[in-house]
């Protein structure tokens, strides 16, 4: 029966791109800024992830976690910003699905953060492909997420 | 004998007891008595309530979960306001109710519905199988009530299995004592058995 239902597709509570601009200042301050364009087009980012790894987010605020995070990497600048958050936004949405729930995303993101800046050397390509998946088969098989990233290099 | 009924515009029958909410609604919009502003607010709350269900469950660990997952929280909150609704007894005040208040209210009366049913449910089990909730130190009153046993277990036996093989093993003594033709009363033997 899904007279009721609203979630025939993943649905996505609307994350204002103001919500993402308000960003702004703090990014000043560490040399970067958002433009309206582009803090529009990591908000479609966030819910074509989201529509793509079939889930949903009843309140927004992810995609300011992840900004405020990764703004203050020594491989991020002004030229490849939005491009990094764009990836690392798809990455952030596909991990969710592989790890437990109990892993909070400020774990998750604290973990990426730390591989990023760490062990990939800001490579997107070993993050997603080497160390995401080593944080998934070591959490699979009983570990936290803290001995986890104690592991990281 | 005329006996005067009140006419109701829903016709029960066509509503079904398993989705009994939804059901409800969907009656009620072809029949003219929701608004569709009224059903656009329904589905406005029960997605918070399935938000506020998922932050409980999550301890708001995440923002976000799988669709099958929320999914699975409105189905229950659904259910849990359907066996709320059910308790009216007419069709025409459910939806009434429906119209009147907010789904977190109507979510409430069914929570507290659906642990008087429990508690119900729980009781007649306990008399088919006295111990099927043991949970408790043995008291002076339990003295009487199970005379001939060596001891009462004291452990929790709630899991799916024990109750089982316990509601297994009470029916086998309850249809032994009724062949029988004698009263039932547990042994120490019936109680091991499981």
């Amino acid at each position: 029966m899904n007279f009721l239902t609203p979630f025939s597709d993943a649905i996505a509570a609307y994350e204002n791109p103001n919500a993402v601009l308000a960003c702004s200042d703090a990014l000043r301050q560490r040399g970067l800024s958002i433009s309206p364009g582009q803090a529009k087009a990591l908000c479609e980012t966030r819910e074509n992830a989201l529509r793509q790894t079939a889930r949903i987010e009843f309140r927004g605020g992810t995609l300011e976690k992840l900004i405020d995070a990764f703004s203050d990497s020594d491989f991020v600048r002004q030229d490849n910003f939005v491009e990094l958050l764009q990836e690392l936004i798809d990455l952030f949405y596909a991990s969710r699905n592989e790890i437990p729930d109990a892993v909070s995303d400020d774990e998750l993101i604290e973990y990426m953060k730390r591989a990023l800046n760490g062990a990939c050397a800001g490579s997107i390509e070993l993050l997603g492909g080497r160390e995401l998946p080593m944080m998934y088969r070591r959490l699979r098989a009983g570990e936290t997420i803290a001995q986890s990233m104690e592991k990281l290099s | 004998m005329n006996q005067i009924a009140n006419l109701s515009k829903i016709d029960p029958t066509r509503i079904d007891p398993r989705h009994y909410f939804e059901s409800l609604v969907q009656r009620a919009a072809e029949c003219g008595l929701l608004a569709e502003s009224t059903i656009h607010r329904i589905q406005i709350q029960l997605t918070a309530l399935a938000a506020k269900q998922a932050d409980i469950m999550l301890h708001g660990a995440t923002a976000s979960i799988r669709v099958e997952t929320a999914q699975m929280l409105l189905d229950s909150s659904m259910f849990t306001i359907g066996t709320g609704l059910k308790a009216i007894g007419s069709a025409d005040a459910a939806v009434a109710r429906i119209a009147e208040q907010p789904e977190q209210v109507l979510f409430e009366d069914g929570l507290r519905r659906v642990q008087e049913l429990c508690a119900v449910a729980r009781n007649r089990l306990r008399k088919c199988v006295p111990f099927a909730f043991c949970a408790r130190e043995r008291t002076p009153s339990d003295a009487g009530r199970f005379a001939g046993l060596r001891e009462m277990p004291n452990q929790s036996v709630r899991t799916g299995a024990a109750v089982r093989a316990r509601i297994d093993s009470g029916w086998k003594t309850a249809a032994r004592a009724e062949s029988g033709n004698r009263r039932f009363t547990p042994t120490a033997g019936d109680a091991g058995r499981s």
